[in-house]
């Protein structure tokens, strides 16, 4: 399993640097008369990889924290975590790039009037305050208990974030995929988009198998450790 | 720089040292688990287990 997630992984990056490289030398430029900064728009391309992924990362977070929560399934716990983590690594990726390409395209970084962009930030808060709360709080049923509902009650927000730019679009640009009349991408950059969207899942799917080997590693180890324990 | 490529660039800067250094990390993670299981496991006289399984 560890040689599939690693190889996942690491075919995944090769991926995601290739849709980078495209995205770069064959996807073609936009409209320089309709933008702000028209170089900037090649920032989609790991910027909306990243957002489903994380939105990914959350789905699983939710399943694992309702898994512990209702069931007390280990095995829930451990996607939890790998959730929350997962979610963080590339909330990350979206709440720092965005602002980046806000800043050239509207003058500005941040709209608080725009829901999207402010229950995203909400979104990777959340699983901020996790991981850190998985680091700081005792490993317990309580706390497994208190995180696993902030998992179940925070993934209310993922369809919200979703359909904020179909329902209230402000300045976050609108849907390019199934956004109905008038979205829609170039050909060639479409098809840049979904080559990334492709390397992220294999991405995702590496570090979701190395993470949990390391949750099944790290509890042998204090397993084991208890072991040597009562024996010294 | 009008056309945003200084702000493309630090944006994948930016992504590409956060994936990168996350993955890394787990990387490192995962060997650095392994070894100190292999020494507990040796101590205890349990024969050595194969991470793969896992």
């Amino acid at each position: 399993m560890l040689t599939v997630a690693v190889a996942l992984t690491l075919l995944g990056l090769m991926l995601a640097a290739i849709t980078l490289w495209l995205g770069f030398t064959w996807a073609p430029g936009v409209n320089p008369d309709d933008w702000k900064a028209p170089e900037a728009y090649r920032i989609l391309f790991w910027h909306v990889p990243a957002a489903w992924a994380s939105f990914q990362a959350f789905t699983l977070l939710f399943i694992g924290s309702g898994a512990w929560f209702l069931k007390r399934l280990e095995w829930g716990w451990k996607l939890h975590v790998v959730g929350a983590q997962l979610g963080l690594v590339f909330g990350l990726c979206v709440i720092i790039s965005g602002p980046i390409w806000g800043t050239a395209e509207w003058g500005t970084p941040w709209d608080l009037t725009d829901v999207r962009l402010n229950t995203y930030a909400v979104l990777t808060s959340l699983s901020l305050f996790l991981v850190m709360g998985h680091q700081a709080q005792p490993d317990t049923e309580d706390t497994r208990d208190t995180f696993s509902s902030v998992g179940l009650f925070g993934f209310i927000l993922v369809p919200i974030t979703i359909m904020a730019i179909r329902i209230w679009q402000n300045r976050h640009p609108g849907p390019v995929i199934g956004g109905g009349e008038g979205s829609g991408l170039d050909p060639q950059i479409l098809m840049v988009l979904l080559f990334g969207l492709f390397s992220f899942q294999i991405l995702v799917a590496g570090q979701v198998m190395l993470r949990y080997i390391i949750v099944g590693l790290e509890d042998r180890l204090t397993e084991i450790q208890g072991k040597l324990d009562t024996r010294f | 720089m009008t056309s945003g490529t200084l702000f493309l660039a630090i944006a994948y800067i930016a992504m590409i040292g956060i994936i990168g250094g996350w993955t890394w990390k787990l990387l490192a993670r995962v060997g650095e688990l392994s070894e100190r299981l292999s020494a507990a496991e040796s101590t205890l006289g349990i024969s050595q287990p194969n991470v793969e399984e896992e």
